[in-house]
């Protein structure tokens, strides 16, 4: 299997005025495509900062995160996640003055395709998330979380990339709409060949993903392989 | 991007109705504030031709009644004057018709003789006119001509025809040395030819006004002719420029053996007689004008701290929407868009609706202010490069927060 990030010995401090915090200590691990990874850990662990690097949204103070091979410093990181990463929140985080398709839309329309083509392709995506095509003309504000989520999830696989991070996608949902999203993702990585990593408290969603690594203090554990 | 930004202004109606509003007043509000200081430099630039400042030359102490003699040295330095306008001189001579001594005076010199270099020197009752000869015109007294206007009566009484050339004995008058006795000296015998009339045919009889007018450059030329000391009686003139009374004040201090801006004090006196004073009619000019500059100058000073009121302003609401929209721009940066063009995004939207406001707000003004085109651009331009700015500096801040710590929280 490729290898779609490899990280080695990643640390990150973060320093401000007065201090320096070490969030990330000499992390080494490495993630592949069609496998479902989890990351757990207590509030503070550094899961998140990790999600973040991974996201090419920061670099490591220390270490290497490779992108494909390539050095995550060498390469155009906003190239990086428009075109291969994507995240998904917990809050949703979409765009509220858009409709759930314009939505799904967006990242596509980033990617310069055409306004005729990328509406196609989102009422593809919003169906592959079991989205009802009544929903597609509403305001985020107008649906439910986990329909909210799911639409989150389609704008995230309509950018075309290999790799989806996951930030406590189901932590603002209950147990009925957390084990769609979570079979949601399985799918996705089992069947359309992504690489899922999701960061998450929930063990409901850690026992349902293939690889799970445990965070603590900043250092990465292997919890289950 | 630019569907999104037309989407984002178009469903964030308050928002977007919110800056046009603050752009429009702003703008409107700045128009009026420039308008103000353009109004009160209009009102101190035509100050200068609505209200000239006239001055008279005068004795030492004042006076202007009698007594007044302006060398020929000081008439020329006036001519040469660079800050003053329509110099206006004259003097006076007796005159009569034909040859006669000194000792026949009486019932001889029975002609007052104006000499002017500009008809309103001269002043005429209203219903005393004045007629030309063909050929000639008031211009005639700003030169050196051996040319006369007589009054009616006398061309009747003389059979005087226009153009006969008449003989004419001249006599001028001065104060002795102590201002206290007259002494009439002969100018000489004359030929002037008749080119005008003073028509006295309805005289106003409580009015002195003159028999005889003659170009003041003429009478000036016989006296140096005769090697005779030149002097004017009454000297007028207005300020050229009101609005440099300073260097005016300085020309005419240099003007003459004392300088007419300062009367020459002997010792322990009050005034002397030696030298003359000039009258400056600048005291309602000089408070108008100080007051219009004193408006100027408060208001201009308010030049930069409204340029940073205007920034304050641009930067204060551009914080506060984008404060608002922290997540939106967070997601932007998630999404693979980079921090430049997220910025331009939300940079681009604010520029819409900032010119739409400037739009309004120089349509108002058009209508609001007497100020020009230009004027109402320049200004819109200072307001909308201001706000802008505000709005750039809010943007990069924003562009500096990590967006993954943004949407991670909640």
């Amino acid at each position: 299997m490729d290898k779609v990030i490899e990280a080695v010995n990643v640390s990150y401090i973060y320093q401000t005025k007065y201090q320096k915090t070490k969030a990330l200590s000499e992390v080494s691990c490495s993630f592949e495509r069609g496998k479902v990874y989890a990351i757990t850990g207590k509030s503070g662990s550094g899961k998140s900062t990790f999600l973040s690097l991974l996201a090419g949204l920061d670099v490591p103070t220390e270490g290497t995160l490779n992108i494909g091979g390539e050095d995550m410093r060498k390469i155009n990181r906003d190239i990086y996640r428009l075109n291969k990463a994507s995240v998904i929140y917990q809050a949703f985080h979409l765009f509220p003055l858009l409709t759930v398709l314009e939505n799904v839309m967006f990242p596509m329309q980033l990617q310069h395709v055409s306004t005729k083509e990328a509406k196609v392709r989102a009422q593809e995506y919003l169906k592959k998330v079991d989205l009802p095509e009544t929903l597609y003309k509403k305001m985020p504000s107008m649906i439910s979380g986990g329909e909210q989520q799911r639409v989150a999830i389609a704008r995230a696989i309509a950018s075309g990339g290999e790799i989806l991070l996951a930030d406590e996608p189901t932590g603002n949902l209950d147990s009925q709409n957390e084990r769609v999203i979570v079979d949601l993702l399985c799918k996705l990585a089992h069947e359309e060949n992504y690489a899922v990593i999701v960061v998450t408290h929930n063990e409901a969603v850690a026992a349902a993903a293939d690889i799970v690594y445990g965070m603590s203090d900043g250092a990465l554990s292997v919890v289950r392989e | 991007m630019y569907s999104y930004i037309i989407k984002n202004i178009k469903r964030q109606k308050s928002r977007s109705i919110l800056v046009v509003l603050v752009n429009f007043v702003l703008v409107v509000l700045l128009n009026l504030y420039f308008g103000l200081i353009g109004n009160y430099q209009t009102q101190l630039h035509d100050l200068a031709a609505n209200m000239p400042i006239k001055c008279m030359i005068t004795n030492p102490d004042g006076t202007m009644e009698v007594g007044i003699a302006v060398s020929s040295d000081t008439l020329r330095e006036l001519q040469a004057a660079e800050q003053i306008r329509d110099l206006d001189c004259s003097t006076q001579l007796k005159a009569g018709f034909g040859e006669f001594e000194k000792a026949y005076w009486e019932g001889n010199l029975n002609l007052d003789v104006s000499v002017v270099n500009k008809i309103d020197s001269t002043v005429l009752p209203e219903n005393i006119k004045v007629a030309y000869q063909e050929g000639w015109d008031e211009t005639l007294f700003a030169r050196a001509e051996k040319v006369c206007l007589l009054r009616k009566s006398d061309v009747e009484e003389q059979g005087i025809a226009y153009g006969d050339e008449i003989l004419f004995t001249v006599y001028y008058y001065r104060y002795d040395d102590r201002r206290r006795d007259v002494d009439i000296l002969e100018l000489g015998h004359v030929y002037l030819k008749v080119v005008g009339q003073i028509d006295d045919s309805d005289p106003v009889e409580s009015w002195e006004y003159p028999d005889m007018l003659v170009p003041f450059q003429t009478v000036w030329d016989a006296f140096e002719e005769r090697q005779i000391d030149f002097t004017a009686e009454a000297v007028s003139f207005y300020v050229k420029d009101p609005l440099a009374l300073n260097a005016f004040k300085e020309e005419m201090g240099q003007i003459g053996e004392y300088g007419l801006m300062e009367i020459y004090k002997g010792d322990g006196a009050k005034f002397s007689y030696k030298g003359s004073a000039l009258y400056v009619q600048d005291g309602i000019f000089i408070t108008m004008a100080s007051r219009l500059k004193t408006a100027i100058r408060i208001l201009t000073a308010f030049f930069v701290p409204m340029g940073i009121l205007v920034f304050i302003v641009g930067y204060v609401i551009s914080h506060l929407l984008a404060n608002g929209r922290v997540k939106e721009f967070a997601l932007f940066r998630s999404l693979g868009v980079g921090a430049a063009r997220s910025v331009w995004v939300f940079w681009c939207e604010q520029l819409v609706l900032v010119l739409a406001g400037n739009v309004l707000g120089c349509l108002a003004a058009l209508f609001v202010n007497e100020q020009g085109i230009r004027e109402i651009l320049t200004v819109c331009g200072a307001a909308f490069g201001g706000y802008m700015l505000g709005t750039t500096i809010a943007l990069f801040l924003l562009a500096k927060e990590k967006p993954l710590e943004l949407l991670a929280s909640e």
